[in-house]
């Protein structure tokens, strides 16, 4: 007994698979924690407390701000220091007009939670996939470790490579090759064009996720970087065609 | 940032074995603190230079041994300046996509493109017709929506009134860029490619669920769903 369900919120394609559970009433759960943390995030909503944020209309440690953003722009401060402003939140031109746009951790950030409500419901067997952001928990409908395509660049209907993991994991991918999807070197402000794509495998989705947009800023050499942060590690592909890994990483490549 | 410069590594040179295996013995991990908000991190490219040569000759020694006919081409981390040339057209694409992206959202909800208004004036007439609760199961297209890449169009499956899977049915290959880079590409990464249909994958990382065509197809496919089961709203 399993449900898969699919939603279209935050911009992209949700899609939860619950091994093991036939809990309706927990999608249903999910799925409104989606729209909310929509509702509250989205650059694109004119009225959005995001967006109220980076017009300056509401200070991020005014009263009204609740715990969850304040979270949120807290660990979005930690990842601009920790990566010497190539992740910043607060250097992106976002679609509201502001320099504020948290989206590259918020889909991570939010699916990651819905991973953590999943569990706290006792379905410890599950995947999720927010727009090729991935949240795995246990093991597959065969009691298998999930295997995890990671898109080709070049070929989008092709894999790079299949990765074998067993959760609770996160796997993130962050492409220039999606058109829109480009990713803006938040020091510069010009799109940085090294890399093909960036995939980072680790413990939890919204700092992958946000990892993962770093490699593709920093180039090949962010790769070092990313073997200092515990228990990540990844891979990118080069504008040109070559990947390049961490040591770790390949313990996960299926054989 | 400063890519360090690499003295061409080939990775059969025993003398570069020997430094890999001194540089190799730094640990590469674990060292530093996990970073927090009090405490400034060194700059990370300062940071891993010197480990930087190591793990990028080691990872090129990796591939080297995997493809080791191709080994001439993987030994190079640094980036050609064709690569680097290629910025000022990506730069345009990105802002034009940047604006096209940005109305996408506005389409999924509102459906204000001119194919998606179409396929809910399609919804609707059916709808009138006939009246049912929710969309009978099975596979429902969406249109196919031309975008300057190509074609793109998207198909939804229903079971027991709920969208079960996302397919992409037609992708758009008609990038220049794309197929400029891809002939240009190491044939490593081509031949390690896979078909996504033929691989036993539970789920894939870096999906393309967020191009404007993508949404405009998916909903007009959600709309010919419930056309075709007479389900209103």
């Amino acid at each position: 007994m399993s449900v898969h369900h699919v939603e279209h919120v935050m911009g992209t394609t949700i899609s939860i698979d619950l091994v093991d559970s036939h809990d309706r009433s927990l999608i249903d759960e999910v799925v409104a924690w989606l729209h909310e943390v929509d509702d509250v995030f989205s650059p694109y909503k004119e009225h959005s407390l995001i967006s109220r944020i980076g017009r300056g209309e509401v200070a991020p440690t005014d009263p009204e701000v609740p715990y969850d953003v304040r979270e949120v722009l807290q660990r979005c401060g930690e990842l601009a220091e920790a990566t010497d402003g190539a992740f910043d939140v607060w250097s992106q031109p976002a679609p509201n007009g502001t320099r504020f746009d948290p989206c590259g951790y918020v889909k991570g950030w939010s699916v990651q939670r819905a991973a953590h409500l999943i569990r706290s419901r006792g379905v410890v067997d599950f995947c999720i996939n927010a727009g090729g952001d991935v949240a795995l928990g246990g093991y597959d409908h065969d009691g298998a470790p999930w295997r995890v395509g990671v898109r080709h660049p070049f070929e989008p209907q092709s894999l790079a490579m299949v990765l074998h993991e067993v959760g609770p994991v996160a796997v993130a991918t962050s492409g220039t090759y999606e058109r829109g999807a480009h990713i803006v070197d938040p020091r510069t402000g010009l799109p940085s064009t090294q890399l093909a794509s960036a995939t980072v495998v680790g413990p939890d989705l919204a700092d992958a996720d946000a990892f993962a947009t770093t490699l593709c800023v920093l180039g090949v050499d962010g790769l070092h970087w990313l073997a200092q942060q515990t228990g990540y590690s990844g891979c990118v592909i080069t504008a040109d065609g070559r990947l390049v890994t961490t040591d770790e990483f390949n313990r996960h490549r299926a054989a | 940032m400063n890519t360090p410069r690499t003295p061409e590594p080939r990775p059969i040179d025993p003398l570069l074995q020997q430094r890999l295996q001194q540089l190799g013995a730094r640990p590469a991990t674990g060292e530093r603190p996990a970073s927090r908000p009090t405490g400034r991190r060194a700059k990370p490219a300062r940071a891993a230079k010197l480990s930087a040569l190591a793990l990028s000759a080691v990872s090129t020694v990796m591939l080297a041994g995997l493809f080791a006919q191709q080994a001439d081409n993987v030994d190079s981390i640094e980036l050609t300046t064709g690569t680097l040339a290629d910025a000022v057209p990506a730069a345009t694409t990105a802002a034009t996509t940047a604006t096209a992206d940005a109305t996408a959202t506005t389409a999924v909800t509102a459906t204000t493109t001119a194919e998606a208004t179409a396929a809910t004036t399609a919804a609707t007439t059916a709808a009138t017709t006939a009246a049912a609760t929710q969309v009978a199961d099975g596979a429902y297209v969406g249109v196919v929506d031309t975008n300057r890449w190509g074609n793109m169009q998207v198909q939804v499956v229903y079971s027991g009134g709920q969208i079960t899977d996302v397919q992409i049915v037609q992708y758009p290959d008609g990038d220049n860029k794309s197929v400029r880079i891809n002939s240009r590409a190491l044939p490593t990464l081509i031949s390690e490619s896979i078909s996504s249909q033929s691989a036993d994958v539970s789920t894939v990382s870096g999906a393309t669920y967020t191009s404007v065509s993508y949404r405009v197809s998916l909903q007009s496919a959600i709309d010919n769903a419930k056309a075709a089961s007479g389900v209103t709203g």
